[in-house]
């Protein structure tokens, strides 16, 4: 798989460069600000970008303008953001309109080095991943208009991790229950939330996910 | 030689006052009867004898380059040499001969009856200010016609001499030949001259000041009343009081733009003429009743009395210094009631402000409206030099006519004005005198203005200073420590993993829980940096901040927004740092409680606040007041409403900028 990271910090790039390549991947580019990472996948067409969303020169949210604009220019590519921030921010917006191959991180996830590889194998594969801290944030807040409370905590814990991107039978093995029992579990979440059925796992993604991020910014 | 000409022009107000009287004495005398004198002719010069004179000697007074006021000093001497001498040609004739002879005093009378005619052309002419009107040509053109009606004054004469005598004084003689048509050119160059002399009047009524327009409206009314009245008066032979009339009715407009409109600005000598004059009477009334009824109350039947001119004497001391006072203030209600009333509003404010409150650009308004000046302003000198106004905002240096208040050794303030005229500097400078107390006051308050405006600058400049150190330090630590720890743990992970099979149980171990440590470590910075200043307060506002604040609370927590639009980060960081004040606080005081955060904004003003259920009862403390400073430096206000047990609501509102 031939992979781009763009990162500003050099030995963070370095750290993701030297993980990716020891696990077999092939790191076919860097980059260290917005122009650079757009120029670099032009000029590669890499299977995946690993992309810091706080860059040069206002380290704002370069990262995710980027990501905005290879969606539409280069969708064979997937995006993989990586962000210091709890806050999903401007990033939420990619998931509502995704088709898959998006993935959105805390930096510190790439310490748990298998995660983090099973992460990007699942974007790059056209999944999603999104880091289980923002969805817990995402479910622990409140909203009197769309509560949660009408789920168990059973089915709570299957809906963080469809959010996180997780397919069922990685869910299962996560809770360490049967696929049958979590699909179950899927069905009653997508029936008590009132949401259509997939079984495309970034479909779902992007359904839980807008759901969530929906709930305290109103319809 | 200014005292020397008024002195002339009052010297011949005396001769013109004593003629008139020995005329009239004369007159008298010779049971000359009441309507002879009104109605046929001596009435109407009398008049102008006693009051042309006086007006040409005020007017000099004032005004010594102002020709005009020879014109009607000359007019006043002529009448009354008129009245004398026919007066003293009658007697003699009655009575015989002394000198001079009758018929000389009869050719005087002629000879002084026709002056006036000839001049009084120039009396328009040369209103109010002894110059001709704009267009002078035109106008230097009629006033030639004064010198034709003085030619045939003279051709006249020279006819009249040889005949002089009786025939002189009586109106049914008509002079013959080249007398006949030497009164014609006199009558025509009069007539013709006061109708140019009226439309020079006219002329003068375009492109003037308003006060100047009004001088020469009623002077105008004055004029034609004259004028009309004088000819149906000479031309019907029934109706000769209306020329008393007309020369009432003008003398009588003529007052009214002196009084009204304060004409030639006599109005202040006319003023203390009557002060003084009314004075003079009070005086001599108590002085001669106090002598009268004292006298016969001691049974001292002759007059003179020593006691009683001894009380007399001391009454009239007594009452002398109040009595000019309050007649002052009477006579200046009358004569000068604009400058009265101003100086009465003017003196009132500022007895008002030395007990109640001022706004400022009051006292501004006042001096505008009383001196009729929409464009006034009053400036203020600072200690440190500057110019401000009522409300301590800084100005340039005026460049046009101001007038300063000063103390010995300071400027107060700066008045900037129009121009005022000869005839407003009383008003002026007696508002001046007036407002002295209240702009110094006034410059008071702008100067704690001021001060109040630095202070609130240098606030916010520090609130702004402190905003971008917090965020410079959150960034340091985001792109910084944290990174530096996240990168390092990763190098610790990679190298675990490649050199996995040489590492026994034991590194293992330590190595994972270095990591565990490292990720401890960017955990408790995130949460530092995000305490700080949050990044996505700069980037994406303040409704994506306050999600992030209120999802990283332990308990779950209420969050209401309806933003709309981006506020200026000053507003945007303190409402933020309201918020999480807020929940910091619910979190520590109402533990459990519910909580939640509002943050509404109409597009005019926006409200935040943090309410919970919780024990209530908070106390100002010493966070509270930092965060009520905080939104105080970005004009906002700060509420705090915790009764004990009713639950604690902090809100915060802003004015959108």
């Amino acid at each position: 798989m031939r992979v781009v990271v763009a990162d500003d910090s050099v030995l963070l790039r370095e750290g993701l460069v030297r993980i990716l390549s020891d696990s077999g991947l092939e790191v076919v580019g860097v980059a260290h600000d917005a122009s650079s990472a757009l120029a670099t996948v032009a000029a590669t067409r890499p299977d995946l970008i690993v992309l810091d969303v706080r860059m040069p020169p206002t380290f704002s949210d370069e990262g995710v303008q980027v990501a905005r604009e290879l969606r539409d220019t280069v969708p064979s590519t997937a995006v993989l953001l990586l962000s210091q921030h709890v806050h999903i921010g401007g990033a939420l917006e990619l998931f509502e309109n995704d088709h898959g191959g998006l993935g959105y991180l805390l930096k510190d996830r790439v310490i748990e080095i298998d995660g983090f590889l099973d992460a990007v194998r699942r974007v790059a594969a056209g999944g999603s991943a999104i880091d289980p801290i923002i969805v817990q944030a995402l479910v622990t807040r409140r909203d009197p208009s769309r509560p949660l409370d009408v789920l168990t905590s059973r089915e709570l814990d299957v809906l963080a991790l469809m959010a996180e991107g997780l397919s069922n039978a990685a869910v299962a093995a996560q809770l360490v229950v049967s696929l049958r029992t979590v699909e179950t579990h899927v069905n009653n979440v997508f029936l008590k939330l009132d949401l259509a059925p997939t079984t495309e796992e970034h479909r779902r993604v992007r359904a839980v996910v807008t759901y969530l991020a929906h709930r305290a910014s109103g319809p | 030689m200014t005292g020397g000409r008024s002195a002339l022009a009052w010297g011949m107000a005396l001769l013109s006052a004593g003629l008139t009287t020995i005329a009239l004495a004369v007159a008298i005398s010779d049971r000359m009867g009441l309507q002879e004198i009104l109605g046929g002719g001596s009435g109407i010069q009398a008049l102008m004898a006693l009051t042309f004179p006086v007006l040409g000697a005020l007017l000099l007074t004032r005004m010594p380059d102002n020709r005009l006021a020879w014109v009607f000093s000359a007019i006043g001497v002529s009448r009354a040499l008129a009245l004398f001498a026919r007066n003293w040609a009658l007697h003699d004739y009655r009575g015989g001969g002394t000198w001079p002879s009758p018929d000389e005093m009869a050719f005087v009378a002629l000879a002084m009856l026709f002056v006036a005619p000839v001049l009084v052309p120039l009396t328009l002419l040369w209103f109010p200010d002894g110059r001709l009107p704009d267009g002078r040509s035109r106008w230097r053109l009629a006033q030639g016609l004064a010198l034709v009606s003085a030619a045939g004054l003279l051709v006249l004469l020279s006819q009249a001499w040889s005949s002089r005598g009786l025939s002189l004084v009586d109106d049914s003689a008509a002079p013959a030949g080249l007398a006949t048509i030497s009164l014609v050119v006199i009558l025509a160059g009069t007539v013709t001259g006061v109708l140019a002399g009226l439309m020079a009047v006219v002329s003068r009524l375009r492109g003037q000041d308003r006060v100047v327009r009004q001088q020469v409206k009623w002077y105008l009314y004055g004029a034609l009343a004259a004028f009309a009245l004088n000819v149906v008066g000479d031309v019907v032979p029934s109706a000769g009081s209306l020329n008393l009339v007309g020369t009432l009715a003008y003398e009588a407009a003529i007052l009214v733009a002196v009084r009204r409109y304060a004409l030639w600005d006599i109005d202040r000598i006319l003023n203390r003429t009557v002060v003084y004059g009314l004075l003079t009477l009070t005086v001599a009334a108590v002085y001669s009743g106090t002598v009268l009824g004292l006298g016969l109350l001691l049974g001292e039947l002759r007059l003179g009395g020593s006691l009683s001119i001894a009380a007399a004497t001391l009454a009239t001391a007594v009452i002398a210094g109040p009595a000019r006072r309050e007649l002052q203030t009477r006579v200046n209600r009358r004569f000068d009631r604009r400058t009265h009333d101003a100086v009465r509003r003017v003196a009132a404010y500022g007895d008002l402000v030395s007990v109640t409150p001022a706004a400022p650009g009051e006292l501004e308004q006042l001096l505008a409206d009383v001196l009729r000046d929409p464009d006034l302003r009053l400036l203020f000198r600072c200690r440190e030099g500057d110019l401000v106004d009522a409300w301590g905002r800084g100005v340039d240096e005026p460049g046009g006519r101001t007038t300063s208040f000063r103390t010995a050794t300071d400027e107060l303030a700066l008045l900037m004005h129009r121009p005022f005229q000869q005839y407003e500097q009383t008003l002026f400078s007696s508002v001046r005198r007036a407002a002295t107390g209240a702009v110094t006051l006034a410059r008071l308050q702008a100067e704690l203005l001021v001060q109040v405006t630095v202070v609130e600058q240098s606030r916010r400049r520090i609130v702004e200073a402190a905003d971008a150190e917090r965020r410079r330090v959150e960034r340091d630590l985001h792109d910084g420590a944290q990174q530096r720890l996240v990168a390092l743990a990763i190098k610790l992970r990679s190298e675990q993993r490649r050199h996995a099979p040489q590492l026994g149980p034991e590194a293992e171990h330590i190595i994972d829980l270095g990591v565990s440590e490292i990720r401890g470590s960017v955990e408790d910075l995130r949460a530092l940096a995000a305490g700080l200043m949050p990044g996505s307060l700069v980037s994406e506002g303040l409704e994506p901040a306050l999600r992030e604040l209120v999802d990283r609370q332990p308990d779950p927590v209420e969050c209401v927004q309806q933003l709309g639009h981006r506020h200026s980060p000053q507003i945007e960081a303190t409402a933020w740092f309201v918020a999480a004040e807020g929940l910091a606080n619910a979190l520590k005081h109402a533990p459990g409680s519910c909580v939640s955060v509002e943050a509404l904004c109409d597009g005019n003003r926006l409200q935040i606040s943090v309410n919970d259920d919780g024990p209530g009862g908070a106390a100002d403390g010493p966070g509270l007041t930092g965060l009520q400073d905080r939104v105080r430096a970005c004009g906002g206000t700060l509420d705090i409403d915790s009764v004990q047990g009713c639950g604690t609501r902090l809100t915060a509102v802003f004015s959108c900028g």
